[in-house]
């Protein structure tokens, strides 16, 4: 489980930065999909080792996004609300809380409204922050939007990837 | 006290929540030149890593790498003296005008060729984006280059961005599509300055501003850079006139560029080095003390 996390941590920053970030679709579409580590600690993580890795996590790519502390900043605060909305989506006698929250573990419908809160929550912080005004309120909103469409397949695509193996 | 110990303890995860959150929202306000350990650490670091991996990917772009410096030496070629045509000036009306004192071709510039003022060199781009609100591009030379802060780079379409931080081998170029950047511009056929901005949205267009309405302007002008703000050399095209228009109550057009560099697709650049920007530099700051 540890050095599954690690070798994740590690991975999602290599597709985040690697190829996410050289692919320059249009001015609106930029998909984030390394929050999906974020996602998929498991649900006991501590947190301040959640918060802890998702700063971490957040500022690595910052780094090579040359974007100070957004990422950092938008990480940690979905790091800090995730325990919350696991146990607002399902009551915690329900949860073993061993396991991490995939899609094979929590169930279609459970991952992608999980999924979708987290990535709403997050983009919306990170393009408030990157603009740092509301003077062009409905161009952010429509940057939020497109993104995190855009952000929820590759999470979905990639966890289709892994699910089917769990299955087999 | 223990009962304080306590409830710090049990709610110390908004208390770290709060540090961290402290910690990054100083990253984010202390974005500019003040920035400098982040922009740093970005540059050093973020540069090892990506000149390893455009080393690879820049292998597939070289026949379109190709392409561009062809078209370039084209161009380039087409600027030497000898591809302009030799008139013979030597006509009947010339035994007339030879008789007076004053040639019509007499006046010559003189350009001092054994210290130039712009120099040239050339930089990969090791990394670039468009889809943000403030898009940096890095290169991979830096101080030890010779590069230094406020330098400005072009590409072989046109105005591409001004250096703006330098690490020992990499430097970080603040893009013309970085809703901060303000570049000194005009219009090729008019001769009009304006500045051009970029207003965050589309990365082909950027917005001319200060240009009024009674000057007439085309769709299709060149807008080029104006060469007032040392950075560039006069004449660089940074784009073509796609739209105007005159909003109500302004006496100034709304213009939309079309700007002539695909900054998705940039590879090649050059850094423009001004060997008197220093001088000039104090000179207009100079102008703000006098009583």
């Amino acid at each position: 489980m540890f050095l599954r996390n690690i070798l994740r941590f590690l991975f999602v920053i290599l597709i985040q930065v690697f190829v996410l970030n050289q692919i320059q679709f249009s001015g609106y579409i930029n998909p984030y999909y390394y929050i999906i580590f974020i996602l998929l600690l498991p649900i006991k993580t501590p947190a301040w080792l959640g918060m802890g890795l998702a700063f971490l996590l957040g500022f690595t790519i910052d780094i090579f996004s040359q974007s100070p502390g957004i990422h950092t900043a938008s990480s940690v605060f979905i790091a800090f609300i995730r325990p919350s909305i696991i146990l607002s989506l399902k009551t915690s006698s329900e949860i073993n809380k061993d396991l991490e929250p995939n899609m094979g573990n929590m169930g279609v419908k459970w991952f992608i409204s999980y999924t979708i809160i987290m990535i709403i929550l997050h983009h919306t912080l990170y393009f408030f922050i990157e603009v740092f005004s509301f003077t062009s309120f409905i161009n952010t909103i429509y940057r939020i939007l497109i993104s995190s469409i855009v952000t929820f397949i590759t999470i979905i695509v990639a966890q289709l990837l892994t699910y089917n193996k769990i299955q087999k | 006290m223990r009962n304080l110990l306590n409830f710090l303890w049990k709610n110390y995860a908004i208390f770290l929540f709060l540090i961290l959150e402290t910690i990054a929202f100083s990253m984010v306000m202390s974005s500019g030149h003040q920035g400098a350990v982040f922009s740093y650490a970005s540059n050093q670091w973020g540069g090892k890593a990506f000149s390893s991996y455009q080393s690879i990917h820049q292998y597939f772009k070289l026949s379109e790498t190709n392409e561009q410096l062809v078209s370039e030496n084209i161009y380039l070629r087409s600027q030497l003296k000898q591809s302009y045509l030799k008139r013979d000036h030597n006509s009947f009306d010339d035994i007339v005008i030879k008789s007076e004192t004053i040639k019509p071709d007499s006046i010559v510039f003189y350009y001092d060729t054994t210290s130039l003022t712009f120099e040239y060199i050339n930089a990969t781009v090791i990394s670039n984006s468009v889809n943000k609100q403030q898009n940096y591009l890095m290169l991979n030379k830096g101080y030890q280059q010779g590069i230094r802060e406020n330098m400005g780079v072009i590409s072989s379409q046109g105005g591409v961005g001004i250096v703006y931080a330098v690490s020992d081998d990499f430097c970080t170029i603040i893009s013309l599509l970085n809703t901060k950047t303000n570049i000194s511009a005009k219009l090729f056929s008019s001769n009009e300055l304006g500045s051009l901005k970029w207003d965050g949205r589309n990365p082909q267009i950027a917005h001319l501003t200060s240009i009024e309405t009674y000057i007439p302007i085309h769709t299709g002008d060149s807008v080029v850079s104006s060469g007032f703000s040392h950075i560039f050399p006069e004449g660089v095209l940074l784009g073509t006139i796609k739209d105007f228009y005159i909003e109500a109550s302004e006496n100034t057009y709304t213009i939309e560029v079309l700007l002539s560099t695909k900054f998705s697709q940039l590879n090649q650049v050059t850094i423009i080095r001004n060997r008197f920007y220093e001088e000039q530099i104090e000179l207009e700051r100079r102008k703000a003390y006098v009583p």
